[in-house]
């Protein structure tokens, strides 16, 4: 699964997070700084799994465990496929 | 945001001919900014063609002359404010680095226009925001200079 940003979205790298610019609306979608962080792995081809031992390593240890940080990333991705932000190749 | 004192002190300062290109470019810039963003790019790269870098001088000549015509461009219109700047700029044969870009914490967008590397007339706060869509000048073109 290669996950790609549709031709349309573009997103900065902040420091605090991440907007992430639909082109062809206008619209302006804000994402977290873990968001952004887990976002920018996928896109660079990392399993989920990856992404959530990235995701643990940042927190503070026991606030999330690794079934929730994977949870946590399908959620993610959910929302950002229903906002037609990421696409799948 | 600009008061309207300091609007009419501007206004004085921009030559007639200047105010009038300026208005055609505010009436242009006003119809672009209803667009969607990859519309604007789209229009903008082909009006840019293949004009060079403006100087900071110019870029900001334009950008006062823009608010000093335009109530909307002086005031929290930065999108039409941006896009007639760089139109501007195009008719004297130049051409900013022109930028949409947002901020978090707390989320902001804005659009700007750039010369020699630095935001035109812009405050502290634009290092907040990171750009979203540029359009350059010509890539391998060269700044011009005075002769």
């Amino acid at each position: 699964m290669n996950l790609e940003l549709p031709g349309h979205v573009s997103v900065p790298h902040t420091d605090d997070g991440g907007v992430l610019l639909d082109e062809s609306t206008g619209e302006y979608w804000e994402i977290n700084q873990s968001g952004a962080a887990v976002l920018r792995m996928l896109l660079e081809g990392a399993s989920e799994q990856e992404a959530a031992q990235a995701l643990i390593a940042d927190l503070r240890p026991g606030e999330i465990s690794p079934e929730g940080a994977v949870a946590d990333i399908r959620e993610l991705l959910a929302q950002l496929r229903a906002a037609e932000l990421v696409v799948t190749s | 945001m600009s008061t309207p004192e300091t609007l009419f002190e501007t206004s004085a300062s921009v030559p007639a001919r200047t105010r009038l290109a300026a208005r055609v470019t505010v009436a242009a810039a006003l119809a672009l900014a209803r667009l969607s963003p990859a519309h604007i790019r789209r229009v903008l790269v082909v009006v840019r063609g293949r004009a060079g870098p403006s100087r900071y001088d110019q870029a900001q000549g334009a950008r006062q002359a823009v608010v000093a015509v335009s109530m909307i461009c002086a005031g929290q219109g930065c999108l039409a404010r941006s896009i007639a700047t760089a139109l501007l700029c195009r008719l004297g044969g130049h051409w900013p680095v022109w930028r949409v870009g947002a901020r978090t914490s707390p989320f902001g967008a804005h659009a700007w226009v750039e010369a020699e590397g630095r935001p035109v007339e812009e405050g502290d706060n634009i290092t907040g925001f990171r750009p979203l869509m540029t359009v350059t000048p010509r890539p391998d073109a060269r700044v011009s200079r005075i002769r």
